[in-house]
């Protein structure tokens, strides 16, 4: 599989650098492009035809919102992610009608956001305002009851491979991750869900109808 | 040297009044003796009256409108001009403050998070693990409280998203810090912008208005609603509590600039507020205001 081609927007330089190796050190992920501003962004878009434009809200002279609508209306198919430090949903709300496919809050940790990115790319709705309350309240709006947990795909992955009581080494072989990435999956639910035994994964996932079979 | 459109000749009314007082008293003492040789001889009360009378407002009215009506009306007319300027300055210092404090400490703090988020640290000394997760715990309060700072200043939904989602949470951050049953009803403006200093205003008063509901209202419930009447957009803060004393109500509260400066702001805007409450029975202030309008 090629690696994800990845835009970025960010007016803060220190951001885009982070952001950068970051995406670069991911051997699916490739950055291919990125600006400051939303300024020529459009044709940008056009030029490098990344799959993901990940995209700051607040950039001088602004636009970004604009940006995410001129893509829609070009039929492009570069998916937006939008990253901010806005957390209100309103702003959430407002990407979402203009286009964009995932929004996340700069507060997440690394692995929170390259889930996203890669939500993304698989053609998901992703939303993580590092609140699952206000994440929640937002799904909820956009009629995917579904995701109202505030989990990420990831998360609920992990979580419906808990609930069928696996192990942590069972769930990591099963998704090709270490097993010290699940045991930190499992402590981001049980923040989220309010969950502490492995009972009360089991309990949650059969409540919710986590245990039917497994997608792929 | 004042010129007659120099409001601050509007400074000196003891001038003003001597003057006028002056000119009324030359002026009737000169028809008193002049009448009589200008009049015939059988002349009725009636036409002495008259022509006294005309005499008197031939030269006084000059004399009050330009001692009087002109400067009052330009000094009104800086006073307005320079409120108006006063509150555009604070918003956009405000904006400015709270931009620089969002996006300059809140980015950076927001970076401090989101690093300490992925960086766990592999710490088998459960000391060292409790101080990471407090000095994490830190660095969220500490964004939160710059975010908290921000939005009290000027909340950044207004300038990029309009005055509904602005109440939204302005709404929403009264409800959950305080015992009040906040209902919200801003469908009229949901999906339209309204002008920049349209919205300002509006917000303003109702932020006032809640805050006073608050502090003042002992209420359970209250109630923000936004109307479209045509070319005016008309604004509703009711609630259940205690009712304003009169003296608030009139306006003569020395020490409450929060009754005066919203009528300040919804005059400026051309429009008016009303503030309608008895004891016992809540309070409802309505603003009205003309949409189409300048900047001011």
């Amino acid at each position: 599989m090629s690696p994800l081609r990845l835009m970025l927007i960010d007016d803060h330089v220190v951001v885009r650098a982070g952001l950068k190796a970051l995406f670069d050190r991911q051997h699916d992920m490739s950055v291919v492009a990125e600006a400051g501003t939303t300024a020529n962004a459009a044709a940008a878009v056009e030029e490098f035809r990344p799959d993901i434009l990940v995209l700051d809200l607040t950039l001088p002279g602004g636009g970004s919102l604009d940006l995410v609508r001129a893509l829609r209306a070009r039929e492009s198919p570069t998916r937006v992610l939008v990253l901010t430090m806005h957390d209100d949903p309103a702003y959430t709300r407002s990407a979402l009608m203009a286009g964009a496919a995932g929004y996340v809050v700069k507060t997440v940790g690394e692995q929170d956001l390259l889930d996203a990115v890669r939500a993304v790319a698989r053609g998901r709705v992703l939303i993580d305002l590092d609140d699952a309350a206000k994440t929640a309240g937002v799904y909820a709006q956009i009629g995917r009851p579904g995701s109202a947990t505030g989990l990420s795909e990831r998360e609920l992955e992990v979580l419906a491979l808990l609930g069928r009581g696996h192990s942590n080494q069972e769930v990591a072989e099963k998704l090709d991750i270490s097993p010290k990435t699940v045991a930190t999956y499992k402590a981001r639910i049980a923040e989220k869900v309010g969950l502490k035994t492995t009972a009360d994964f089991v309990r949650y996932a059969s409540d919710n109808g986590m245990l039917g079979p497994l997608p792929e | 040297m004042p010129t007659a459109s120099d409001p601050r000749r509007w400074r000196e009314p003891l001038r003003v009044w001597l003057v006028v007082l002056g000119a009324v008293f030359v002026t009737e003492a000169a028809v008193m003796v002049a009448l009589p040789c200008v009049l015939p001889a059988d002349r009725s009360r009636l036409l002495e009256a008259t022509a006294d009378a005309v005499l008197l407002t031939v030269v006084v009215a000059p004399l009050l409108w330009r001692l009087l009506v002109r400067p009052l009306r330009e000094a009104n007319r800086v006073r307005a001009d320079f409120l108006a300027d006063l509150f555009a300055s604070i918003e956009a210092d405000r904006r400015q403050t709270a931009h620089d404090l969002h996006d300059g400490v809140g980015q950076s703090l927001t970076l401090l998070v989101s690093g300490l988020r992925s960086a766990v640290p592999d710490v088998s000394d459960p000391d060292v693990a409790r101080r990471y997760l407090e000095l994490k715990e830190l660095a969220k309060q500490a964004l939160a409280d710059v975010k908290r700072l921000a939005l009290g200043l000027r909340p950044s939904l207004l300038d990029d998203l309009g005055l509904a989602p602005a109440l939204e949470r302005l709404a929403a951050d009264v409800r959950a810090n305080h015992p009040i049953e906040v209902t919200l009803d801003v469908a009229a403006v949901a999906e339209t912008r309204l002008p920049a200093a349209v919205e300002t205003t509006l917000f303003r008063i109702a932020q006032e208005a809640l805050a006073n509901v608050v502090a003042h209202a002992k209420a359970a419930r209250a109630t923000v609603a936004l109307r479209r009447l045509g070319n005016t957009v008309e604004l509703d803060v009711t609630d259940d509590g205690v009712g304003v004393p009169p003296a608030v109500l009139t306006g003569r509260n020395p020490g409450h600039l929060g009754v005066t400066g919203m009528r300040e702001r919804a005059t400026l805007q051309g429009g008016e507020m009303a503030l309608h409450s008895s004891p016992g029975s809540g309070t409802r202030l309505s603003v009205r205001l003309p949409v189409e309008r300048g900047t001011r």
